[in-house]
């Protein structure tokens, strides 16, 4: 649910980066950090374990174009994959006004993909969220990996439900794909925020 | 005909030609009289069972009593079988009573008893076992098995509403049968009209079924080979891969494929045991079956998902086709524009200094004597990280002392890699710069030494054998330069070992599959970068191929690797000797020898010697700019050897492309 400030015309979104562990939604969070102009980013803060494995979950607020007189910014986060901490991917929902689901590409993590979409759904649902309205998009990650699923196949597991959504070829680690899935979704929040006739964007 | 009936057909003509052969040679001992030459005394045919008990102790090591007694029970019958049609042929070639006939057969013609000991384990050999017993499942086990629990199917994609971006260009492996139609919902039609009823009724319309009734184009194959590290191998006699040639179709596991239709959407297929148990043979087990079911209660077999979908009808997951945009997005602009040319990452090491600290998950070894520094715990991140610093050029390391050019030589696998005890190669500082390329890249041990007088630099994940990477490294390191370009990523069946050309090699292994190997890559050879220049490096050691005959299978293999590699010529190559081939397919006007010598030093050097850490060698991948070598063995009897160059848009594809060709080049 975004956050409008009148007195300082701020609308705040929350984006939230989803999907199985180590498929990922950091280094998304890392490469538009790193590609952002300076005026557009804060800064990023992620407390992550030794082998690099995201504890809690990384924040980076980013502004935007301004839309009918208020300036948009985004809150993306992401949240930790590992099936342990449920809770925390819980709490780091709450409040989501688009969600990029990062699905890894690699044959022996199909299995993952499809057990953290479902409890996606899931969680969402305790919100009154539904994936089948809620912005969204599919993001299939490390697709230059050799021992990869044809994309079809990645559709037809995690893109065939009540709605099909955008879904793109990634490769975050070098940002191939990171800003279309970044821009797409957030062109998403804005359509479902202001509706189709939009003014004053800029 | 299916696969496993001619496979039966076989095996039976087996037998039936061992037995002709031993009812002509026993005719015509018999013929020739030679019955003064030699009589067996009475008592060999009381000997017989217990022969044949001996025996069944050396074939049928560690298999239960109830086995050798079921074989020597089996082969008592096929002796005295063979012992009567024996005497049949007797009396027809002399004119004989059938008594006497069975007497000369059984014992009083001397050879022709020491005949039958010979030609009865061979008749029985072709069933390995399989002639006396066929191991069953319970039938009520099988039922519990093939009914799965239900698949979740998502609501119909008819009512999709915009746009996808993707553009599935990736290579489908999925069959191009157009007979099967194609499908939308993962189920066969016979599943979804039972759908539609009640659940019970559904379930109850189920028959359990294992493979033994289903046979021809319901099942899906799966190579025994890549699912057997999932078997419990103390439960078996035999060894896994002589277990694989005892299968009912050998080296072949079946499943129903409605049973794989029914698991696709979980985007994973577990095949119970119970399925697949009766392709096994029973002598092939270490334990009765209700031992098997008691110690591995749950025991379920993941299929290789590439490899059951290619067996799939083509299309099968196509999706509805969508509009191509999401109607009013176009009003808003994208909100976000990248800078043009990324920020650096922050280097995460200090330059130098006795006490600076290693990258995250990085632990310094080095060779010679010092023991190993204490591992250091990982830092995590600090909860804000500070903006980003302006962008520096690095410094290359002054310390990395350049190695003697490295003679390529394809070393015989015989002699193991020679160890010098000398001092590092590398100094501390320079190994902890290179470290901090491989920061957050995983846990890797850092290790400086010589190998077979390759002066190397490692990165190693721990979960690897150290000794058998440098090895192979110090093998293939040779290679690179001029001959083969600046990087070499060798797969083996549990390890990625990757090796940049520097002026000291810098290697990067880690455990495979699972391992990034992409990011791995360019890790090292960031890593290699800041290391220096390599050298030139030498040339191939020259050897004589002589060019064969280009079937029109290898001619189609070719054009197959065109959607990865361009267009690439055939050729196919021998050495002098002819114990070696290597099926060369390059870019025209390419010289098709270099890649045939390359080929067999990357064979010699790595793929003879089979190393028990790291497993079989899968490929060998050349990286020179955007053009790629791919090396990988060819199974079937001899060498054969796949090379594959050209440019290479998308690696990844390649890779499928090339293990591709070498199934098509192994099937013929």
């Amino acid at each position: 649910m975004s956050i409008i400030n009148y007195a300082a015309k701020v609308i705040n979104f929350k984006i939230v980066y989803y999907g199985p562990g180590l498929a990922g939604k950091t280094a998304n969070l890392q490469y538009v950090h790193r590609c952002l102009p300076d005026e557009n980013r804060g800064n990023m803060i992620s407390l992550a374990t030794g082998d690099d494995r995201t504890l809690f979950f990384d924040f980076l607020p980013v502004s935007a174009s301004t839309v009918r007189g208020f300036t948009t910014k985004f809150q993306l986060y992401t949240v930790p994959g590992q099936t342990r901490y449920n809770m925390t991917r819980k709490l780091v929902l709450r409040g989501v006004d688009g969600v990029v689901f990062v699905a890894d590409s690699q044959w022996d993590r199909l299995k993952e993909n499809v057990e953290s979409l479902r409890n996606l759904g899931e969680n969402l649902r305790e919100y009154r969220l539904d994936l089948a309205t809620l912005p969204y998009v599919i993001q299939y990650n490390k697709r230059d990996l050799p021992e990869v699923a044809p994309i079809d196949y990645l559709e037809y597991t995690l893109n065939r439900g009540a709605r099909r959504v955008p879904a793109f070829e990634a490769v975050a680690v070098t940002g191939q794909g990171v800003f279309d899935t970044l821009n797409t979704l957030s062109r998403m929040v804005l359509l479902r925020e202001f509706g189709q006739v939009q003014e004053g964007a800029s | 005909m299916s696969r496993s009936h001619v496979a039966v057909l076989g095996r039976w003509l087996q037998a039936l030609g061992v037995a002709t052969a031993y009812l002509a040679v026993a005719a015509g001992l018999f013929w020739l009289d030679l019955g003064d030459a030699g009589e067996a005394p009475a008592w060999a045919v009381v000997v017989v069972p217990l022969v044949y008990a001996a025996l069944s102790l050396v074939l049928l090591r560690r298999a239960s009593p109830a086995r050798h007694l079921k074989w020597t029970g089996g082969a008592c019958l096929m002796h005295v079988a063979l012992g009567a049609a024996a005497a049949a042929a007797f009396t027809m070639v002399v004119d004989v009573t059938a008594l006497s006939a069975l007497g000369h057969a059984l014992a009083r013609l001397g050879p022709v008893p020491l005949l039958t000991f010979v030609a009865t384990p061979m008749a029985l050999a072709p069933f390995r076992g399989r002639v006396l017993s066929v191991r069953t499942t319970p039938r009520a086990e099988r039922a519990r098995a093939a009914t799965p629990a239900a698949p979740v199917v998502p609501a119909s994609a008819a009512a999709v509403a915009p746009t996808t971006a993707v553009a599935p260009t990736a290579a489908t492996p999925f069959a191009t049968s157009s007979e099967t139609p194609t499908l939308r919902d993962p189920r066969p039609r016979k599943l979804i009209a039972d759908s539609a009823e009640p659940a019970a009724s559904s379930a109850a319309a189920k028959s359990p079924e294992s493979v033994d009734d289903i046979a021809g184009d319901d099942v899906v194959r799966v190579r025994f080979e890549r699912i057997a590290g999932q078997l419990p191998a103390r439960a078996f006699t035999l060894p896994l891969d002589r277990v694989a040639e005892s299968l009912r179709e050998p080296h072949w596991i079946t499943v129903p494929r409605r049973f794989v239709l029914e698991q696709l959407p979980e985007g994973a297929v577990q095949v119970p045991w119970p399925i697949v148990a009766a392709q096994f043979p029973e002598l092939a087990f270490a334990m009765s079956d209700v031992e098997f079911r008691q110690k591995f209660p749950d025991l379920k077999l993941t299929l290789p998902l590439d490899d059951v979908l290619r067996q799939l009808p083509r299309g099968m997951f196509s999706m509805e086709p969508t509009p191509s945009a999401i109607a009013g997005l176009e009003a808003f602009p994208p909100p976000f524009q990248p800078l043009a040319t990324p920020r650096e990452v922050p280097p995460a090491t200090p330059t130098s200094g006795e006490d600076a600290e290693l990258p995250p998950g990085v632990v310094m070894t080095s060779a010679p004597a010092a023991p190993a520094p204490p591992v250091r715990a990982p830092q995590p991140s600090p909860p804000v990280a500070p903006p980003a610093p302006p962008v520096a050029a690095p410094v290359p390391p002054p310390v990395v002392t350049p190695p003697p050019p490295s003679p390529i030589v394809a070393r015989s696998a015989a002699p193991a890699p020679q160890r010098a005890a000398t001092s590092e190669v590398v100094g501390r500082d320079a190994l902890m710069q290179l470290a901090a390329c491989l920061a957050g890249a995983g846990t890797f041990e850092a290790w400086t030494g010589t190998v077979e007088d390759t002066p190397l630099v490692a990165f190693v994940e721990p979960a690897v054998s150290r000794d058998a990477v440098t090895a192979v490294a110090a093998r293939v390191a040779g290679l690179l330069g001029a001959a083969a370009g600046e990087q070499v990523t060798v797969r083996t069946a549990r390890a990625a070992i990757i090796v940049s050309a520097a002026p000291t090699p810098v290697v990067v292994a880690a455990r495979r599959p699972g391992a990034p190997v992409a990011l791995l890559e360019m890790r090292a050879a960031r890593a290699a970068s800041q290391a220096g220049r390599a050298s030139e490096g030498a040339a191939l050691p020259s050897r004589t191929l002589s060019a064969l005959t280009v079937e029109p299978r290898v001619a189609a293999v070719a054009s197959a690797l065109g959607a990865s590699f361009g267009l690439v010529d055939p050729a196919v190559l021998a050495d002098a000797g002819g114990g070696a081939r290597v099926y060369v397919f390059r870019e025209s006007g390419r010289e098709a020898a270099h890649l045939g010598q390359l080929a067999l030093a990357v064979w010699e050097g790595l793929g003879r010697a089979s190393d028990g850490d790291l497993g079989a060698l899968v490929s060998v991948v050349f990286r020179q700019g955007r053009r790629r070598i791919f090396v990988r063995p060819v199974g079937g009897r001899g060498t054969a050897l796949l090379a594959a160059a050209g440019p290479v848009a998308r690696p990844g594809r390649a890779w499928r492309d090339a293990d591709r060709a070498a199934a098509a080049l192994e099937t013929r």
